[in-house]
């Protein structure tokens, strides 16, 4: 991988696609299609911001959906509380807070070991969630207060966020954070002795993936409606953010958002048909790409002898 | 009293049992095996179906052998893409989900019933003695082969410093398979040994693998006194918290383990303090 | 040229998904609606054994319409959607049953969360839904104050009902026995608070005493040892347990492993099956058992044994859990469109709250949060008796006992 990533050749088709569905709704879809159209792009924004911060960095955040839940129930909980505009503003802090707990095994871990620690992160949120009934609704979770109550309008604003953090994430490219965290994936000892501020980069990037997640979190806790701690089981979100940000290409924003989009899709699509095939057919899925990328050698593959 | 520190142990020793094979392969080949909990729970599918046909005697042996085989062949599978982190995740990601998803077609969702061994002796039940003593056998051979055995010493080298070992004439490879196949005995062990005390269904494998991960993050890396000693922890604060408090405030001790550690010492309480590249 | 390639990839790409995305919506929106039949929904957790045996049951019962003829002389049709407990999936299959599929009818939901996400949907779409799990007091609370909400009916009680389940027939044994001493232990989960305060009013009420209160810790408590031990030490007589998440199963191999002096009354989600004797070994002499129903014993109601045969037959399993449940939820769909001639949800809420529905496992009425009335003239959940051998009594309530409860031998030590 280069360390200059910006490419023009990738900003057109992904404008193309993004009109394109911004188009879509006055084709005259059903509210399903505008749900699930919603997901789909807030799903495929979550990965491009999982691709970002931890591909590209090398730390493999198995307890991602332990900030994606976290993130949801801080802006259920700020809802139930506040008046409307605060309790956006207060869900960042809040969720911030939460995702404190996942930052200190960053600073200290590296490798497999930061990976397996943090697998064990989405498990502590069910029983925190049941000693805490009157906070996160015990199993049942606890709802979130509607601010759209028309499926077009949630389309469209999930449609606006998922471009706002695909167009941070390709600014962020070209900032030297992203040549720093391809520094510290590389060698952080390295990265470390050529005056890096590894610490400092990895609260940074923390922080704002944090944040941006948080920002997803809104509209999709008004298409799921209930935040509970079945978003932070990494069966389904997790595991697809990784498989689709290895599907080709690591470390770009634009196929990770595309490969998150389609699984998705054919989630959906499993859920429906054929259910007690899902798991095969995604795991086959995955694992056939892998072996077709190591044999064809396509690019992003890292493999080294 | 005295039944509680007995169990205690016993639930100690089950869950070193389920940790040691992840923690081997973990250690010397640096590959997290997240299909380690279905490969456990694999054994007991295959061995259930077998009992159907043969007597115990042959179904044990088959179905550990059988085992060993998928161990080796994941072993084959997770070696190619080990050195890219990312991708050696998700593949054993996706051999559990693959290994959860053929069972779930094959058997349902349903909870079946493996049954070795039945009765009791002295008033405890012989599945935990099995269960005991198997932790102990497998803890000491653990024990004998890397102190004693060349291989033990090679893995250890391995699990050092691979270059170094490289150089020094070891075939990694090797190495790194053995500590696979040891780790899939292990985990075969446990199946046989274990999952008759659990339940058997095919998504159970998850569960397994959290308690092997909290018994890995408390105990270090690669550690076998640290694994012991992190599932006695485990097991002991668990008893004696529901046996002394009550109240529903207890289950967050456990919790309060786990985390403490991975806050203040996430290396683990017997982890060499080496943070890893 | 690496990066012309690679634009060129990206447009094809491009190009691929949405073709895709269009061309899937050209085939949902054309496919034909097959007159003649009329199509109903299953959503629930299909790969869990929960979700598994609601559809099994649903498809039993649609089964046997068909062959009589049909709702209002239309075949009925199955459409499923797997929701896997999550509410964001419950939300997407919700409505995609109803708009692309165009259910008329919602059965299954066994998860709380999708049942309290799919509440406002319930709202806007007007269809009947009947749910087989989903016990949360919160969603009764929901439904009972928005009439927009009426065409949720839960074809179970609520959480807080499942005090009575367990201490009617301890309370039975303890008459019976002359026992005093009562024991509580429940999981740590917010479904176990309601139970506990109910439970201990009625204690309380009938001068009882309560000696001992222990709580699981769900999904980590792998032996029952200082529980039992504990409890051993303050006495009590019979010990009620309250687990839903399956963590029980130690607690009957640790009970009979320790024999210790009192009676076991148990109310174990998981464990509520025929085949549990074998699951533990063998390792549940004495101990009883909450089922939701059972068909099983000289006591059964005919109708609920003919539902058992018919599932075992086809499936070769008896049924477990609230299988008779959601079975008799579609028989009483099908009733109330029926009477009314309508498949719309006015119709037939309006006919569900003022008739109720007499089913195989008792006489539905509900509440006005629309949870069943839970009780001998209503739905009575039954107390077994494993007895050595693994054969099962019934024991409670009288209506359906077949047997008296036997006190285990070690009682009298």
């Amino acid at each position: 991988m280069g360390l200059k990533e910006i490419s023009y050749g990738e900003l057109i088709p992904l404008a193309v696609i993004l009109i394109a569905m911004s188009v879509l709704p006055m084709l005259g879809l059903s509210s399903y299609m505008l749900t699930l159209l919603s997901l789909l792009l807030l799903f495929g924004a979550l990965v491009s911001i999982y691709d970002f911060f931890y591909i590209r960095s090398g730390y493999i955040n198995l307890g991602y959906t332990f900030i994606v839940a976290s993130s949801a129930f801080s802006i259920a909980i700020t809802l139930e509380r506040l008046p409307t505009a605060l309790a956006i503003l207060a869900a960042f802090p809040l969720s911030m807070l939460f995702s404190i707990a996942i930052l200190v095994p960053m600073l200290k871990l590296r490798g497999p070991f930061y990976s397996v620690a943090t697998l064990l992160y989405p498990f502590t949120l069910a029983p925190i969630a049941r000693l805490f009934p009157e906070v996160f609704g015990g199993d049942v979770g606890i709802y979130v207060r509607p601010l759209l109550s028309s499926p077009t309008h949630l389309y469209y604003l999930s449609l606006a966020i998922s471009i706002g953090v695909l167009s941070l994430l390709f600014i962020l490219l070209g900032t030297r954070l992203a040549i720093k965290l391809a520094m510290i994936k590389d060698d952080e000892t390295l990265a470390e002795s050529s005056g890096i501020g590894v610490v400092r980069v990895k609260i940074l990037s923390h922080v704002m993936c944090t944040l941006m997640v948080t920002a997803v979190m809104i509209p999709y806790t008004q298409v799921s409606g209930v935040a509970s701690v079945e978003l932070a089981d990494p069966m389904p979100v997790l595991i697809y953010a990784l498989m689709a940000s290895a599907l080709y290409k690591p470390g770009s924003a634009l196929y990770s958002f595309l490969g998150g989009m389609g699984i998705w899709w054919l989630d959906n699509f499993m859920r429906a048909a054929m259910y007690d095939l899902r798991l095969v057919v995604a795991s086959s899925l995955l694992l056939t790409i892998y072996a077709a990328r190591v044999v064809l050698g396509v690019a992003g593959t890292k493999i080294r002898k | 009293m005295l039944e509680v520190f007995l169990f205690s142990v016993i639930v100690g020793l089950v869950y070193m049992l389920m940790a040691i094979g992840f923690n081997l392969v973990l250690g010397v080949s640096r590959i997290v095996n997240l299909a380690y909990g279905a490969q456990i729970i694999l054994t007991s599918y295959i061995a259930s179906t077998l009992l159907n046909f043969i007597p115990a005697v042959v179904a044990l042996p088959i179905s550990v052998l059988l085992s060993l085989v998928i161990g080796a062949i994941l072993w084959l599978v997770l070696w190619i893409f080990r050195k890219d982190l990312i991708l050696s995740i998700v593949v054993s990601i996706a051999v559990a989900l693959l290994i959860e998803g053929v069972l779930l077609k094959i058997y349902g969702a349903r909870l079946i019933s493996l049954v070795i061994a039945p009765g009791d002796i002295m008033g405890i039940s012989a599945q935990w003695i099995i269960a005991a003593i198997s932790s102990i056998a497998s803890l000491l051979a653990f024990y004998l082969m890397m102190s004693r055995t060349m291989i033990g010493k090679r893995m250890a080298a391995v699990a050092e410093n691979e270059d170094l070992a490289r150089y020094m004439g070891i075939n990694v490879r090797v190495t790194s398979m053995l500590s696979f196949i040891i780790a899939s005995l292990f985990a075969s062990i446990a199946s046989i040994a274990i999952t008759p005390l659990y339940a058997i269904y095919p998504h159970v494998g998850w569960y397994y693998l959290t308690i092997v991960l909290a018994v890995v993050i408390v105990g270090g890396l690669g550690s076998a006194m640290g694994a012991l000693a992190s599932s006695m922890i485990l097991s002991f604060t668990q008893s004696l918290a529901a046996y002394y408090i009550g109240s529903p405030a207890k289950d967050l001790i456990p919790l309060t383990i786990l985390i403490s550690v991975l806050l203040l010492r996430p290396e683990g309480i017997f982890g060499r303090g080496v943070r890893w590249a | 040229m690496k990066a012309l390639s690679r634009t060129y990839i990206i447009i094809i790409a491009a190009v691929i998904v949405i073709a895709a995305i269009g061309a899937a919506l050209v085939v949902m929106m054309s496919q034909p609606q097959a007159t003649g039949t009329v199509k109903i929904g299953f959503l629930g957790p299909l790969q869990t054994e929960f979700g598994d045996v609601g559809l099994k049951s649903v498809q039993l019962a649609v089964e046997e319409i068909n062959r009589a003829g049909g709702v209002l002389g239309r075949k009925i049709e199955i459409v499923t959607y797997d929701d896997g407990n999550a509410p964001d999936k419950g939300v997407s299959g919700f409505r995609k049953l109803v708009e692309e599929d165009k259910v008329v009818a919602v059965f299954g939901i066994h998860a709380s969360p999708v049942g309290l996400a799919i509440l406002p949907l319930i709202q806007q779409y007007k269809i009947p839904v009947f749910a087989m799990g989903a016990t949360s007091d919160v969603i009764d609370i929901n439904v009972s104050n928005n009439p927009g909400y009426r065409y949720w009916f839960r074809f179970n009680t609520n959480a807080s009902t499942h005090a009575l389940f367990v201490y009617y027939p301890a309370k039975m044994i303890a008459q019976q026995l002359g026992l005093k001493k009562f024991g509580l232990l429940y999981d740590n989960a917010p479904w176990t608070a309601p139970v506990v305060s109910t439970v201990k009013n009625a204690i309380k009420q009938d001068g009882f005493e309560l000696v001992y209160e222990g709580t699981i810790d769900i999904g980590k408590t792998t032996s029952f040892v200082p529980h039992l031990t504990k409890a051993r030490d303050s006495g009590v007589q019979l010990l009620l347990v309250w687990s839903a998440y399956g963590d029980a199963k130690f607690l009957q191999r640790d009970y009979d492993d320790l024999k210790p002096p009192f009676v076991l009354i148990q109310f174990d989600g998981v464990g509520m099956r025929p085949e549990q004797w074998n699951i533990t070994g063998g390792k549940t002499a004495y101990q009883v058992f909450v089922f939701f129903s059972y068909g099983r014993g000289a006591g059964a109601d005919p109708k609920l044994k003919a539902f058992y045969d018919a599932f075992k037959q086809k499936y070769g399993y008896d049924p477990l859990f609230y299988a008779p449940y959601i079975y008799d939820a579609v028989y009483a769909w099908k009733k109330a469109v029926e009477a009314t001639g309508r498949f719309d949800g006015d119709a037939v809420a309006d006919y569900l709250e003022k008739n109720g529905y007499q089913g195989i496992t008792g006489r539905w009425v509900f509440t006005k949060g629309h949870s069943a009335m839970y009780g001998e003239d209503y739905i009575a959940t039954m107390a077994l008796q494993w007895l050595p051998g693994g054969k099962l009594a019934v024991i409670w309530p009288p209506k359906y006992a077949d047997a008296r409860f036997q006190p285990p031998p070690w009682l009298s030590k």
